[in-house]
């Protein structure tokens, strides 16, 4: 499935006054629940919403020693 | 031309922004800039500076400073600006400080499950997990697991694309099928696999499937802090990190026999996973005192500048009779400001 935004009718005076992540937001494509590998995304039923499966900034555990390999 | 930037803003204020926060240290400060995910280490003089410059304008601290210091003074404040850690503004008030506060709607925000021989009730596990909202898990074994093997796991749980994250460390094995374990990524979104003991390192599938060489062959080789052992300085982890302990905040383990604990290397444990529910731990104040044990409370870490990104470990510490002791393993040392290149034969004399 995928969702093309419609381009909203703003005036030029007024879009180049908006944030770029406006700009961003206006034409963005939402990805693919079944894309590939690459894309760490799935649907969630009970949140209604795509889900972003990205790792934790906090380490979980200090396990592997990163400053070796 | 050094007197330029202070000439200008005689009037002024010099703010670090709320998100640039300075840490003293015994023999340093660290600026940790929290949007930036960026470290700057000055001399602790620049701290007493720092507290200065939210009272005091700039014309009135280079009064205060000798005709010797007004260069440095301004090299400073460029430094500053230049580096974006801090502006120059007419009104501190309207500046004030970000709360220090943290707080997540999750009732626990990482688990543990230790692997090696015994069969856990995964389906159980991940549904208790995922009723405690926690977002992220990490599965440690101790043995190899076929592409066939983690899915049995995997697939016990059907609700399983609620996780944010899954990362599964495993022993790579001698007959390594890639496209078995690549189907297993491809098959469970939010699971990454770092392979240990591979002879290569290396990284594919967008870094989901990762290889390096280390071996591991129980829980007692975690616990290692040193300079990659630090966490990015965002203003939510920094924030944890400051109030709570950083590594057992929010956290529970199921070590390789199903015991429940804050840690797997952790001594105590909770009960058996089997029988005993997890939400049932949380109501134990032993279990969850352990959360609030702060940087600033432990022996050596207090004067750390890293305190506040350092991950801390309380399951390996020097004192093992004093909770408060430095962690075992951490290899800074805060009194010279140097990190030991010796740290394994250090840890062999404590033991």
């Amino acid at each position: 499935m995928s969702i093309k935004l419609q381009k909203f009718e703003i005036e030029k005076k007024k879009l180049e006054s908006l944030p770029l992540f406006y700009n961003y937001i206006l034409y963005n494509d939402f990805p693919e629940a079944d894309a590939g590998v690459e894309e760490c995304v799935s649907f969630n039923e009970k949140l209604n919403c795509y889900q972003d499966h990205t790792p934790p900034e906090k380490i979980i555990s200090k396990f592997i020693d990163f400053s070796k390999d | 031309m050094e007197g330029h930037i202070i000439d200008t803003n005689r009037n002024n204020f010099f703010m670090l922004y709320a998100d640039c926060i300075p840490v003293k240290g015994y023999t340093r400060t660290m600026i940790c800039d929290t949007a930036n995910g960026e470290l700057f280490f000055v001399d602790n003089t620049y701290y007493d500076l720092i507290l200065e410059l939210r009272e005091l304008t700039i014309g009135e601290v280079a009064a205060m400073l000798g005709e010797d210091d007004l260069p440095e003074f301004a090299t400073f404040l460029e430094q500053m600006t230049a580096g974006d850690l801090g502006t120059f503004v007419e009104d501190p008030g309207l500046f004030p400080p970000i709360a220090e506060e943290w707080d997540s709607p999750f009732r626990i925000t990482d688990a543990i499950i230790d692997i090696r021989d015994k069969q856990h009730d995964y389906n159980g596990l991940f549904d208790q997990l995922n009723a405690l909202l926690c977002p992220y898990v990490q599965i440690r074994s101790y043995a190899e697991q076929s592409p066939e093997a983690l899915n049995a796991i995997l697939s016990a749980y059907d609700k399983l694309s609620e996780f944010r994250h899954i990362e599964i460390v495993l022993k790579y094995p001698e007959d390594f099928d890639e496209n078995g374990y690549r189907n297993i990524l491809s098959d469970y979104r939010m699971v990454s696999l770092t392979f240990y003991a591979s002879k290569n390192d290396r990284e594919i599938a967008h870094h989901r499937m990762s290889f390096i060489k280390q071996t591991f062959s129980s829980c007692e080789q975690c616990g290692i802090i040193n300079k990659k052992s630090m966490s990015l300085p965002g203003l939510s982890s920094f924030m944890e990190h400051k109030n709570h302990n950083s590594c057992l905040n929010r956290k529970i383990s199921i070590d390789e026999s199903g015991r429940i604990k804050n840690c797997p290397s952790m001594k105590k444990d909770y009960g058996d996973a089997d029988n005993v529910p997890l939400a049932e731990v949380l109501k134990d104040r032993a279990f969850t005192g352990l959360w609030d044990i702060r940087k600033d409370q432990i022996k050596v870490c207090k004067d750390c500048e890293f305190r506040y990104i350092c991950s801390d470990c309380r399951a390996y510490v020097e004192d093992p009779s004093d909770i408060y002791s430095k962690p075992l393993k951490c290899s800074y040392d805060p009194y010279t400001g140097q990190w030991e290149e010796t740290m394994h034969e250090h840890q062999k004399a404590i033991l």
